[in-house]
């Protein structure tokens, strides 16, 4: 186990160094001015470039620059946007928690919605319920993630008018900011509509999280019902069947906690999946989060602040998948006897 | 256990033809199949069969209403959209644009991912190892991702959007076909082959092509799902094709300005969208299951 977790330590540090060196190499990509991307001031004139490019070492090789980069990164020196001159430091950091809370509750949405039913769907006792939620699953894979959710907006928030159709809380209320998660927020905030606040938040909350949870949900489904078969025709469960048990327990003793192992692995695996949907999510729904701060930035061609959340977006991706892959080899200690550097 | 049959006699059909048997068993991916086909005709045919050219605007006739409305016109069966372009004729190339786009994108990733993953493959010890490295990064970033990152640098654009999806595809073909070469190689036929003197394109040639490309079949057909879908999704967030090109997703995004009041305008690309994806996922399925039920056999 020590073992395992230091490789995936060593891996972390690799993929540390491949992405600030893809981040890096950025600035002589991007079409302008390799001074001005780094430091995110446009048109600098002759007296200050020497100046400036004293502070960024642009006259020196590039390691050294490239050292005084990931220096710069760990002082939250990230450079200014183009567009606004404010701290791209400041700006990721304060729209990242609207992409995580997000991504959150669509992960725990499709946990709850999708294990039962690919439960539910292994058995042999009703073939139609498996092949009815078998053409749920191809059919919500299928679908464009835009498309579905203009459909919901259509139905749910122009035809019913149940729900908001963008942004993450009704302008009336004024939460003050602390942490960035709404909730949270709102539940330490000492105002005195708290319920009517939360219950806002909820209402814009619904849509977006359906919509970035159909696509997991569908996987889910998928992964929970194949391990699920493969689980209850293993000799053990037989077995066990033998020995006597109810459905009711072979379930909780054996099929469970075999049979969910893989649904954790696959997490891990489309965690990053998630976090692109939740992009596109965003754009459609207005939410105030990393990604439609991102498909801005990329419109403005704003180069320091691509560089910036291309960072966070892929740091949180790859953490998130080593930390998915300890959690899988904490549970599941057949799995260790392979794991060769691989993701 | 034995099974006993009365009438079984040998089947020597080739392979290809039990598995297009098998897979002509299920009568959803048979369906799905000729609407694939459909849909891969029109995204040959689409631009020479539209009645009208997808840019060519008419002032009188802005959001004419698809011809089954009370109020719509039979000269064109899908309506109009806010600037009077004929929706028919758009879709139509339209399935040119994100269809056969995805479909060429999947192809030459294809190529390029059959020779370095074959290379990767066959090479040995540190070289293998740091390819190994390098992959296991790219296959982590989701393939969407990438694509918007390679757009992000090279500029918007459909140009940009394909070779952005192209090259987000290729670390997948690489990793999966780098797989199926190292585990065949160590295969006793390939060890047999390679002591009668074939050198290794004799090798690659007649022993591993012939074993992986069904295999390759299938994962390209799933792959083509997933192209289609990252170029609508560019075209839509407004990173990829821009906004006069008949591209699905863009089109999407074009009228969604005039979403109340022609919500037609929006819902034809999308189901057309929808089923290009869903056909080449049901026939992607299909083919999977077949060939599963053939090696049972």
């Amino acid at each position: 186990m020590l073992n395992y977790f230091y490789r995936k330590l060593s891996l972390l540090f690799f993929i540390t160094f491949g992405v600030t060196v893809f981040v890096f190499s950025l600035n002589y990509l991007f079409p302008t001015d390799v001074l001005s991307n780094m430091s995110g001031i446009t048109n600098i004139n002759e007296i200050d470039y020497d100046v400036i490019a004293q502070k960024y070492n642009l006259n020196d090789s590039v390691f050294t620059q490239y050292f005084g980069f990931v220096g710069r990164l760990l002082d939250g020196d990230w450079g200014v946007s183009f567009i606004n001159g404010t701290s791209i430091f400041n700006q990721v950091f304060r729209v990242l928690p609207a992409t995580i809370e997000l991504a959150i509750y669509a992960l725990l949405y499709s946990f709850i919605i999708a294990i039962p039913l690919g439960i539910l769907a292994s058995s042999d006792k009703h073939p139609w319920l498996d092949k009815s939620i078998l053409a749920l699953s191809i059919i919500g894979f299928s679908m464009p993630i835009f498309w579905l959710a203009l459909l919901l907006i259509l139905i749910f928030s122009i035809g019913l008018g149940w729900f908001p159709t963008s942004g993450r809380l009704s302008l009336i209320y004024n939460i003050p900011s602390s942490s960035g998660f709404l909730f949270l927020d709102i539940l330490r905030s000492n105002i005195d509509y708290k319920s009517e606040a939360l219950a806002d938040a909820f209402k814009h909350l619904v849509l977006p999280t359906f919509v970035l949870a159909a696509y997991p949900t569908t996987v889910l489904i998928r992964t929970t019902r194949q391990s699920m078969k493969d689980v209850m025709n293993t000799s053990y469960v037989k077995a066990a069947k033998i020995k006597g048990l109810t459905s009711g327990q072979l379930l909780r003793r054996h099929g469970l906690r075999n049979g969910l192992l893989p649904v954790i692995q696959m997490l891990g695996i489309h965690f990053g999946t998630v976090i692109t949907l939740a992009i596109v999510t965003e754009v459609i729904f207005a939410w105030p989060g990393i990604g439609s701060w991102l498909v801005d930035a990329i419109h403005q061609r704003d180069y320091p602040a691509i560089q910036g959340g291309l960072l966070v977006i892929s740091g949180m991706v790859f953490v998130a998948t080593i930390l998915f892959d300890l959690l899988y080899m904490i549970f599941d200690p057949l799995a260790r006897r392979h794991g060769h550097g691989k993701i | 256990m034995v099974k006993f049959r009365f009438f079984s006699s040998p089947n020597n059909s080739s392979p290809f033809k039990q598995l297009w048997r098998l897979f002509q068993k299920n009568h959803f991916a048979l369906v799905a199949s000729w609407v694939f086909a459909f849909m891969i005709l029109m995204a040959i045919l689409g631009p020479l069969l539209a009645p009208y050219s997808p840019y060519m605007q008419q002032a009188d006739m802005l959001l004419v209403p698809p011809s089954w409305d009370m109020s719509g016109h039979i000269q064109s069966p899908f309506g109009t959209d806010a600037l009077g372009r004929d929706i028919l004729s758009r879709i139509l190339v339209g399935i040119s644009y994100s269809f056969g786009l995805g479909i060429l994108a999947v192809i030459v990733a294809l190529t390029f991912g059959l020779l370095i993953g074959t290379l990767a493959g066959f090479s040995k010890g540190i070289r293998a190892s740091f390819l190994n490295h390098i992959l296991d990064i790219a296959l982590t970033m989701p393939s969407l991702l990438i694509a918007v990152v390679i757009v992000a640098i090279l500029g918007p654009g459909i140009a940009n959007a394909f070779w952005a999806v192209v090259l987000a595809m290729l670390p997948q073909f690489i990793h999966h076909i780098r797989t199926d070469v190292a585990d065949m190689l160590n295969k006793d036929f390939v060890i047999a082959y390679r002591l009668d003197g074939a050198n290794s394109w004799q090798v690659f040639r007649f022993a591993l092509l012939p074993n992986m490309i069904e295999n390759i079949v299938i994962f390209s057909t799933m792959a083509i799902s997933s192209a289609v879908l990252d170029i609508a999704v560019l075209g839509f967030i407004g990173i990829g094709s821009q906004s006069p090109e008949p591209e699905l997703g863009t089109m999407i995004a074009d009228s969604l300005g005039v979403f109340y009041l022609s919500p037609w305008a929006v819902m034809l690309p999308g189901i057309t969208l929808f089923l290009c994806i869903l056909s080449t996922n049901i026939v992607g399925d299909g083919l999977r299951h077949a060939l599963k039920e053939r090696r049972l056999q």
